[in-house]
């Protein structure tokens, strides 16, 4: 999809104040025995010095946060928000998709206008699915003008540990989407999914549990097949990846060499090192900073690590850049925006 | 790209299993006279279907009908409001719907707090992505309801209606054949975010089973102004689409209950297919899945020509109206 003429009008995102250190956080929740690492050890390697922790604030007022500040930054009436969209990927505060937190921020910040809705698609690849889905919705709406996209993320108790992966990571973001806006145009996003693959990583459920076992916080705690991620997952990813950011590539009419930056989630330390080998990047070419500051926010990465990558001077006016991430489902998307 | 979408498929699926109000009402301990007034004899039950396996069945069927194979839908969008198989939104059944169906080029949309009306904006987003995106010709859309068990009845101190199990799916494509699907219009009320919803089994109450179950907060849904939201919004489609209100043949609304079918349907001055008062008997209230299965009867009593309305307000507060023409 091409999408000309919607930029993103301002951003935001929010880290509650609570933290913890990896080691704190490995000294609560043990890691497996056996590694799946090899040489890797996963505690000393990962590259994540500390993780921001909600504490009593509920997903939805770490949305909310991030929704105010965004609206703060983009200087609108929140009556002009035409969408209203909470791309959440893990559990909110009353259980989906019965319910979504795009209603409680629709009342809080006022935004009588919009229509407000969740759209997710397992995992943090809910981003992309989102920002797809309500630039296609602004561009067949000729009335409507504005979009605003957010995220509340609040990882369960004793479940901050995503073996082999990375440490989740509390935060919110938010996005406003507007017409006729001349930066950080969104110039095409592509989205691969991979529905084999829908149970590598998942939350069991309360309802889901088996016959006996009472309720307990695991059944809130992401789960992974270990096996199925090794065999299944890890030999398509980079593939995925390439096939995602060339698709949008050459949708928008551009090949890999014109990209000047990229953001990527925040997972590990050798996760970035795979990446950046496998899509031979230079170390200037890509948001890496954050991973020591926050491990992973899951699909807030994409905002956070934009935004801290603009603050820092590293994306210059102008520039093609290439957002782009994978998520549960297993879905693997990017987007390139000329920033 | 100036293509009109069509609905090129249509179907449901529902379990064989079969409970009488009179079953349902007795095993959630509660009196028969509750129930009078809700239109409603029976509903759906499963035996042990997952809530996927309906949502395949009905795309499959819908697919079918359509004429398109799976591997040709460019996206997937799931608007089931019941709780699934795994905890959403971490897990969403669009994913495993992509692979049991064989549809390797859809990506997948999962959609949240929308209640019956999510099957509009389902349409919605799908019109939007099929318009846009030369690259997607048909999408599916799909809703898979599957209740929790022993709390079917929705509010039981004042019954607003029972809850049935059942998957409704729509094949949308960009195109020549089949109903046009005109526009839809579309509003939330998030001061009423709250009027139906789970509260147990998320991040608020995580381990509080005795709050895993729809809760109906009456002042809040008092407060939505439900039907009477929906009017407008039908003004603003016919206005935009320069259609004669009195001119649509029919009115497709999900199965809530006789008396509000009846006033959402007064209100509107249009008049449901015969079929939808025997569908909301025998499958009770199925959420987004009614708008398919009265779709269905409708389209079945329309001639070539004839407008069809599908009009809804549900949890969120969402309400909304698409224009449909055989």
């Amino acid at each position: 999809m091409t999408t000309d003429g919607i930029g993103i009008l301002a951003s935001a995102y929010y880290l509650p104040p609570g933290a913890k250190t990896a080691q704190e956080i490995f000294a609560d929740e043990p890691l497996p025995e056996d590694s799946i690492l090899g040489e890797i050890d996963f505690a000393k390697d990962i590259g994540i010095d500390r993780v921001h922790i909600a504490g009593d604030e509920q997903p939805s007022d770490l949305a909310l946060e991030a929704a105010r500040r965004a609206v703060a930054a983009a200087a609108i009436d929140p009556l002009e928000i035409d969408l209203l969209v909470d791309f959440t990927s893990i559990p909110e505060d009353y259980l989906a998709p019965t319910w979504s937190a795009a209603g409680l921020v629709q009342e809080s910040i006022g935004a009588t206008n919009a229509l407000a809705i969740g759209v997710n698609t397992g995992g943090c690849a809910s981003f992309h699915v989102a920002l797809k889905t309500a630039c296609a919705w602004l561009e067949a709406h000729p009335e409507a003008d504005t979009a605003l996209l957010f995220s509340g993320i609040k990882t369960p108790e004793s479940n901050h540990v995503y073996y082999p992966i990375t440490l989740s990571c509390d935060g919110g973001s938010a996005y406003v989407l507007r017409k006729g806006h001349g930066r950080r145009v969104i110039l095409a996003v592509e989205t691969a999914t991979v529905g084999e693959l829908h149970d590598i990583w998942y939350m069991q459920g309360l309802a889901n549990r088996e016959e006996g076992k009472e309720p307990a916080d695991h059944f809130l705690h992401m789960q992974a097949d270990l096996p199925g991620f090794q065999e299944k997952v890890i030999p398509i990813n980079l593939l995925m990846f390439r096939k995602v950011i060339r698709g949008a590539l050459k949708k928008a009419g551009f090949k890999m060499k014109d990209v000047d930056y990229y953001v990527y989630p925040t997972f590990s330390s050798w996760d970035q090192e795979s990446f950046c080998r496998g899509m031979r990047l230079e170390p200037d070419q890509i948001y890496t900073e954050s991973l020591a500051r926050h491990g992973h926010l899951q699909e807030n990465d994409m905002i956070v690590n934009y935004d801290d990558a603009a603050g820092e001077g590293k994306i210059a006016d102008g520039a093609l850049v290439v957002v782009t991430g994978n998520g549960a489902g297993f879905t693997w998307s990017a987007a390139v925006v000329r920033d | 790209m100036t293509e009109t979408v069509r609905v090129r498929g249509c179907a449901c699926a529902f379990p064989e299993g079969v409970r009488s109000l009179e079953d349902v009402f007795a095993g959630e301990g509660l009196d028969r006279d509750g129930a009078n007034g809700l239109g409603i004899d029976r509903v759906s039950v499963r035996a042990g279907e997952k809530g996927s396996e309906l949502a395949a069945e009905a795309g499959r069927r819908a697919l079918a009908e359509a004429g398109i194979e799976p591997a040709g839908l460019g996206v997937i969008l799931d608007c089931t409001t019941s709780p699934q198989e795994l905890l959403a939104p971490a897990w969403n059944m669009s994913n495993k719907l992509q692979h049991d169906l064989g549809a390797k080029g859809a990506f997948t949309i999962g959609l949240a707090g929308a209640g019956a009306t999510g099957l509009l904006v389902a349409i919605d987003f799908a019109t939007s992505l099929l318009t846009t995106d030369e690259s997607l010709s048909s999408a599916l859309i799909v809703a898979s309801e599957t209740p929790v068990p022993a709390h079917r009845v929705l509010d039981p101190d004042d019954p607003v209606t029972v809850l049935g199990d059942g998957a409704g799916a729509l094949v949308l494509s960009r195109g020549d054949e089949g109903p046009e699907v005109l526009g839809t219009a579309l509003a939330t009320e998030g001061t009423a975010h709250d009027a139906c919803y789970i509260p147990g089994g998320a991040m608020k109450h995580p381990l509080r089973e005795d709050l895993y179950r729809p809760v109906l907060d009456r002042p809040t849904y008092e407060s939505a102004r439900r039907g009477a939201r929906v009017v407008p919004l039908v003004e603003q489609l016919c206005e935009r689409h320069g259609v004669d209100r009195a001119t649509i043949a029919r009115l497709v609304v999900p199965n809530y209950s006789s008396e509000a079918d009846a006033a959402l349907a007064a209100g509107l001055e249009l008049t449901p297919p015969a079929g939808a008062a025997d569908n909301r008997r025998n499958h009770g209230h199925v959420q987004a899945t009614d708008l398919v299965l009265n779709f269905d009867s409708a389209r079945a009593e329309s001639a070539s020509g004839d407008l069809v309305l599908l009009a809804s307000h549900g949890m969120g507060y969402a309400a909304g109206a698409t224009l449909v023409r055989c």
